[in-house]
């Protein structure tokens, strides 16, 4: 007997197995008298286990529901998270705190590599210098001349801090970095709710 | 509780919510036939299955925020009472006693009390003996009358699991309860 009408036999009993699979199922039985003595066993067995008494209990029913009633505990309010809550949520939240890093972090080196090489290349001294003076130094009183100066000064000193610095190699290294790190922390994070899962679902599962 | 006895049961779910215990209360009176029951079969004492059907129920009081309608009620306590069961094992592992049996009910020939009391007994002792993932399975089966889906859902395992286990469980019974099974 194939473990197929072995797990066939256990739905029949149970009333489980689907209209098609029970047509299937009672012909074989007609033929096979390995099946047909596994499923008398197993009726009998149903009806053996049977005699397991219910619990017998010490009190009555309204004792021990007074009893759990007395025993209620105060009840958080709600709205208000304890620990072990903010902890869940905290838990839940991480991959996707990881993934909005990621893209943050990514927004950011993106945005300060085109900077870094549109100073690279001149592009956005003029641009500075033209919105500085546009606006900036009109609205804030100070007279053409001034206002030049300044617009010169601030494109002048972006570009001597992002060249003295490397920018491509910092960036590409940080880059680098943080991916690491947002990995490490995402597969740690896969890692302990895999183990979590078997812990509750699995560790307890025997051979059946 | 007697003050609530013919409330739906989502309307006393909702009450208890709201922190109303003698809505709880009436919970309580309604489920704890079935809780005490999964607990005192899965861990074989009556005085442990009360004390941890109690606990089952005081945890359900304060995770009754956590349930969702979107499986019955008495799935979400049986779930809870079978972790409570679980905790009682680990707590009780060796003392789990095998003596001590009553039958409820009146046998009037005291020679088929004793017999029925032995064979009780005996199977009390198989269902003991199997490990516990498959003992939570026969036991929601054979004795709550869950589905398969159901126990799929109390356990948190998917529906192939639940019916391996069932297998499993069902022959080692079979071996271990031989003699009754042929003698009857």
């Amino acid at each position: 007997m194939s473990d197929q009408w072995t797990m066939w036999l256990n739905a029949y009993v149970d009333a489980e197995l689907g209209p098609d699979r029970t047509v299937q199922l009672e012909a074989h039985l007609e033929t096979c008298t390995d099946c047909r003595k596994d499923l008398q066993e197993m009726l009998a067995l149903r009806q053996l286990l049977q005699s397991y008494p219910v619990a017998e209990r010490a009190g009555s029913e309204a004792g021990f529901v007074r009893s759990v009633v007395r025993r209620l505990p105060e009840r958080r309010s709600a709205g208000l998270l304890p620990g072990r809550d903010i902890f869940r949520v905290a838990w839940r939240a991480l991959p996707f705190g990881l993934a909005g890093l990621l893209a943050v972090g990514q927004a950011v080196l993106t945005v300060s590599g085109l900077v870094w090489l549109s100073l690279r290349a001149g592009v956005l001294d003029s641009a500075l210098l033209a919105v500085f003076s546009a606006n900036v130094a009109p609205s804030s009183g100070l007279t053409g001349a001034i206002g030049s100066a300044l617009a010169n000064n601030l494109s002048d000193t972006a570009g001597l801090v992002l060249g003295a610095i490397s920018p491509l190699a910092w960036i590409g290294l940080g880059y680098f970095a943080a991916l690491c790190g947002i990995g490490l922390l995402y597969w740690s994070w896969l890692a302990s709710w895999w183990l979590r899962r078997r812990r509750n679902h699995l560790v307890t599962a025997d051979r059946g | 509780m007697s003050n609530a006895p013919a409330l739906d049961e989502q309307e006393l779910i909702a009450r208890t919510r709201r922190g109303d215990t003698s809505a709880f209360g009436e919970l309580v009176s309604r489920h704890h036939s079935g809780v005490v029951n999964v607990v005192y079969r899965m861990c074989g004492d009556a005085r442990l299955a009360e004390d941890a059907a109690q606990e089952a129920f005081l945890k359900a009081w304060l995770r009754i925020d956590t349930y969702r309608p979107v499986s019955a009620f008495r799935n979400w306590l049986y779930r809870i009472a079978v972790n409570a069961a679980r905790d009682t094992l680990r707590r009780q592992r060796e003392t789990v006693r095998i003596d001590g049996l009553s039958l409820q009910g009146n046998t009037p020939d005291p020679a088929v009390a004793v017999a029925q009391k032995e064979r009780a007994g005996r199977v009390r002792a198989a269902v003991l003996a199997l490990p516990p993932a498959s003992r939570e399975v026969i036991v929601l089966r054979e004795y709550q009358g869950l589905s398969y889906r159901e126990i799929a859902d109390v356990l948190d395992i998917p529906q192939g699991t639940v019916m391996s286990r069932l297998n499993y469980a069902r022959n080692r019974l079979r071996d271990s309860l031989a003699e009754e099974i042929i003698t009857r």
